[in-house]
């Protein structure tokens, strides 16, 4: 095991106890998920596309699919269960083949499941659960977008995108925000001129809530988006009352063409790192094909990015713990120095043969005489006075 | 600060012009061979890469944004936002062959190209069966050693395919520049720094041809 590897391990070891806590005071209850499915029951599901399927062959000649995806094999655990269990959650391996490494095919995912409950305050109460999860691992900078799976599938509607292919073509070009080809599309496509600016303007509708409620209303072409921007705007409200909401933007250019959600959908992110570590939403559909309940909503969280994510945060923590060197001639000032700086919980050598050489700036360097203090920290020296500083505890270094 | 991955050489040239254009000024680049470029007022931080490996860089966010040619964006199928068109490293996506072949009537080609995923699609849309060689470089030598029938390759100006005996046969895609592209996540947590410069970009050059 390399030093990397060691210190993840620490790090999932730290994730798995908190994360399992705050699904457990939300009232989450862990379940165990089989590892296998057959394949002719999987295919029905759809939300994992066909060519990312890991597949074996058992001694009968049963094709059996290895867990790609986790809710829905919770689907299919609680499907026989009490009415009454309605909070599951679940941290495990799913597989997928990406590209040909294959140590990227197996990611470990963690996730909460909340069932038969289709109130605004049951998708808000997801959403914190979501943002409670970060939050416990000691990462700032979270930002959750939300948006409806609706939304987008309602606007090509109406404009006049009837058949399936064309629906899925426009999906993927606005979830990928990709302007370039859809200003190639969009030139020879039979679109009303009206609505071309318009279907711009969806792709990049995201923000801050006001500002793209706002927006949206210009958007809006018909009663089904304005029932979507209603659902938001309930769930939102839902938001402020767990606190959760200056977390939460909006995104409603997000669009899904494989029919999984049925509502609300949103993402995570963390400022400064490229990955979406966690993503959800409403699913009542899939629920009630699979599981046979009314509805359903929940989302699943990246345990690999997470580790990323916070690998990092201490790297840039341990960079910014400044170590100070404190060197010169007068032996009773460099000791009075180093203990009041250490007060301040700052790491402090001191140079007892006076003989210390910075080549590489690696500490801040404090030359001590018996009136004057030399400050040197990147190559810039500023004096102060040694009674001072010890007046004032160290503030000027600090 | 911004981090935008370019590709070195010709597109970087281009995009720096633009980018003073817009008053943003790379004055390193002249001077020095770093890869990393500081502007002037140190928001924005050019990276130098190999073209086709702008996208990756964008993509795992080790870039905010980058600048990226088209032919690369579809090559790869890159999981990035495409943002728009800049109107540097125009050119076009060929289908080319010596002179005295003609391809009509043909029902299978050996392709040598740089563009294997474009290549395959393009053939099988047309109908016509094909061997791809993958080549990273030099194209034009493989229909002169009678290695393949045809390449598939970006045209600019023609000439080194003209000097090298072959000419255009077919055009895949006209019109290909080089595209803004962003990281998923960055569009969302930098946007008023991204929007900003993607407005005094627009405003630098007037044929840029997206409707805002």
């Amino acid at each position: 095991m390399n030093f990397q590897q060691k210190k993840s391990q620490q790090i999932y070891i730290e994730v798995r106890n908190k994360l399992l806590h705050i699904y457990d005071i939300f009232g989450y209850e862990e379940l165990r998920l089989p590892l296998f499915e057959k394949y002719e029951k999987y295919i029905e599901y759809k939300a994992v596309s066909e060519e990312s399927l890991l597949k074996l062959i058992d001694r009968s000649g049963n094709i059996l699919v290895i867990r790609p995806d986790a809710t829905f094999h919770v689907l299919k655990t609680i499907q026989n269960m009490d009415g009454v269990f309605n909070r599951c959650c679940y941290m495990t391996n799913v597989f997928r083949f990406r590209e040909n490494n294959f140590e990227k095919n197996d990611v470990l995912q963690s996730g909460i499941e909340l069932f038969d409950s289709s109130s605004p305050y049951a998708d808000a109460e997801v959403i914190t659960v979501a943002i409670e999860s970060l939050k416990t691992l000691g990462i700032e900078n979270i930002h959750i977008d939300l948006g409806h799976s609706q939304f987008v599938h309602a606007f090509l509607k109406h404009i006049g995108i009837r058949s399936d292919a064309d629906i899925a073509y426009y999906h993927k070009l606005l979830d990928n925000k990709n302007i370039v080809e859809l200003n190639n599309s969009l030139q020879n496509a039979e679109i009303d001129k009206k609505y071309i600016s318009k279907i711009y303007d969806l792709a990049m509708l995201f923000g801050d809530y006001d500002d793209v409620m706002n927006k949206a209303a210009n958007i809006c072409a018909n009663a089904k988006m304005e029932q979507n921007l209603v659902e938001i705007s309930n769930i939102f409200t839902a938001l402020k009352s767990y606190g959760a909401d200056k977390y939460v933007h909006l995104d409603l250019g997000f669009s899904n063409p494989m029919n999984y959600y049925s509502g609300i959908i949103f993402k995570g992110y963390v400022n400064s790192h490229g990955e979406t570590v966690l993503s959800g939403g409403r699913y009542d559909n899939l629920a009630q094909t699979f599981a046979n309940r009314s509805s359903a909503c929940g989302f699943g969280q990246n345990i690999d990015v997470t580790i990323d994510i916070m690998l990092k945060k201490q790297q840039l923590e341990k960079s910014d713990n400044k170590t100070i060197y404190i060197t010169g001639s007068h032996e009773q000032n460099k000791a009075l120095i180093a203990s009041v700086l250490r007060s301040r919980n700052v790491k402090c050598i001191v140079d007892l043969n006076c003989d210390y050489k910075d080549n590489n700036n690696k500490f801040i360097i404090i030359n001590v005489g018996s009136n004057n203090t030399e400050v040197k920290i990147n190559n810039q020296t500023k004096i102060y006075d040694t009674d001072d500083i010890i007046a004032n505890k160290g503030a000027q270094i600090c | 600060m911004l981090r935008i991955a370019v590709a070195k050489g010709r597109t970087a040239k281009e995009v720096i012009n633009l980018f003073s254009s817009c008053g943003i000024h790379f004055d390193e680049y002249e001077t020095s061979r770093k890869l990393i470029l500081k502007s002037r007022d140190k928001n924005i931080e050019l990276i130098l890469v190999k073209p086709i490996d702008t996208p990756i860089y964008v993509e795992s966010g080790a870039a905010d944004c980058g600048i990226a040619g088209y032919d690369i964006l579809l090559e790869n199928e890159a999981n990035v936002h495409i943002l728009m068109n800049l109107n540097v490293s125009k050119c076009k996506m060929c289908v080319a062959a010596k002179k005295d072949i003609s391809l009509e009537n043909k029902k299978f080609l050996t392709v040598a190209t740089k563009f294997p995923n474009i290549a395959k699609k393009h053939f099988e849309k047309t109908g016509i069966e094909c061997k791809i060689i993958h080549l990273s470089g030099a194209i034009e030598l493989a229909p002169l050693l009678n290695m393949s029938d045809v390449i598939v390759d970006i045209v600019q100006t023609g000439k080194t395919l003209a000097e090298n005996g072959l000419e255009i046969k077919e055009i895949i895609i006209n019109n290909i520049c080089a595209c803004f592209i962003a990281n998923k996540v960055s569009l969302k947590t930098n946007y008023p720094e991204i929007d900003n410069l993607m407005i005094k970009l627009l405003h630098a050059d007037k044929e840029l041809n997206i409707p805002v």
